[in-house]
């Protein structure tokens, strides 16, 4: 892997890594303004003034609420982080999906736009954090040009050639960059820009690596 | 005297805990959850200190701190994130942000930020009235 490749499969991971810590910076302060407001409730018990138990009630769903929110987050950063635990496996794609939309979730709210992962039932093997990171240049380059209501919608079927990943829904033809192909090129996939559409055909079976 | 805080997240459990453990300490509270929200907030209200999100879905905070500073140059704005990265931050400020705050944020730290923000908007204020009678004094030639 030349320097450039070294650095921009780091930039990636390090994206990633900047999402998450994000979103658990924002799980943190809402449970930190909930439980600052069970103990100024308390303070204000403490000098007589009636506690309401809707209003206890209502904070504390709202710290377990959070707390489920950020489970969901680590288990995500967990799955991610593992990915890079063996060069090739077999991965239920409906999951994989599934992991990127939610991974890129912050920067397709901050676009205004919206993301929808369809069902599926297909199985590959392949690299997974190669397959992770062509899923996430390809979400990154849809929002390059989406507006506020864009929606995305991303599936995988299984066809004839191989496993074909649409993401659909993108306000005008995209141009991915350079990079994005050679991604997808080392997971010895077929990547073109239809209709709107970003496709991506992998193989069924990974390419010889040489290694 | 009562701070009058604008307070813009699109996180709706941290305005409403927030805004309420701000109301407990005597501040009148308002509350956007997004860019468009807050700015017809600032411009249907006055605030002593508005606490604005710097990242949000469609208008991010960079960019409400933009357009309120081109409406009200003297409004006192403290940015909030869930990342207070160096580059942001003084960005924040050379746009005009009065500080700049990490989440969670200490709700004592916070108040105090925002009292020091209705004492500056204040003088502000009184600089301007000063200056504008002068401008009637002499234009009257009295």
């Amino acid at each position: 892997m030349s320097d450039t490749s070294q650095r921009d499969d780091l930039k990636f991971f390090g994206q990633v890594s900047a999402t998450i810590s994000h979103d658990l910076k924002n799980v943190l302060a809402v449970i930190n303004e909930g439980a600052g407001l069970l103990d100024d409730l308390c303070m204000l018990a403490g000098k007589g003034r009636p506690i309401e138990p809707e209003r206890l009630a209502s904070v504390a769903k709202s710290i377990l609420g959070q707390v489920r929110r950020g489970d969901a987050i680590i288990k995500n950063m967990n799955t991610f982080a593992h990915s890079v635990d063996e060069d090739v496996r077999s991965m239920d794609m409906g999951e994989m999906l599934t992991l990127m939309g939610e991974l890129c979730s912050r920067p397709v709210k901050a676009a205004g736009a919206s993301l929808e992962v369809t069902p599926c039932e297909c199985h590959l093997r392949a690299d997974p954090y190669g397959v992770e990171r062509v899923l996430h240049g390809m979400i990154l380059c849809a929002l390059k040009n989406a507006q506020q209501g864009t929606a995305l919608t991303l599936s995988a079927t299984m066809e004839a050639e191989g496993l074909r990943i649409l993401l659909a829904g993108l306000p005008q033809e995209p141009h991915p960059e350079e990079q994005l192909h050679e991604t997808a090129r080392a997971l010895g996939a077929q990547f073109h820009v239809r209709n709107r559409s970003l496709e991506l055909t992998l193989p069924t079976q990974p390419p010889e690596t040489g290694n | 005297m009562a701070e009058k805080v604008l307070l813009i997240d699109d996180e709706t459990e941290f305005l409403q805990n927030l805004s309420d453990r701000m109301t407990i300490r005597g501040m009148e509270v308002t509350t956007a959850q997004d860019g468009n929200a807050a700015l017809n907030a600032v411009n249907n209200d006055s605030f002593d200190a508005v606490v604005l999100d710097l990242q949000m879905p469609g208008m991010d905070g960079i960019e409400v701190l933009k357009r309120i500073k081109t409406e009200r140059p003297n409004m006192q704005i403290i940015l909030l994130t869930g990342h207070a990265s160096l580059e942001k931050g003084v960005e924040a400020m050379r746009l005009g942000a009065m500080d700049f705050m990490e989440k969670p944020a200490d709700i004592n730290s916070l108040a105090e930020k925002i009292h020091k923000a209705q004492a500056r908007k204040m003088l502000l204020v009184e600089r301007e009235t000063e200056a504008k009678m002068k401008e009637i004094i002499g234009s009257r030639g009295w």
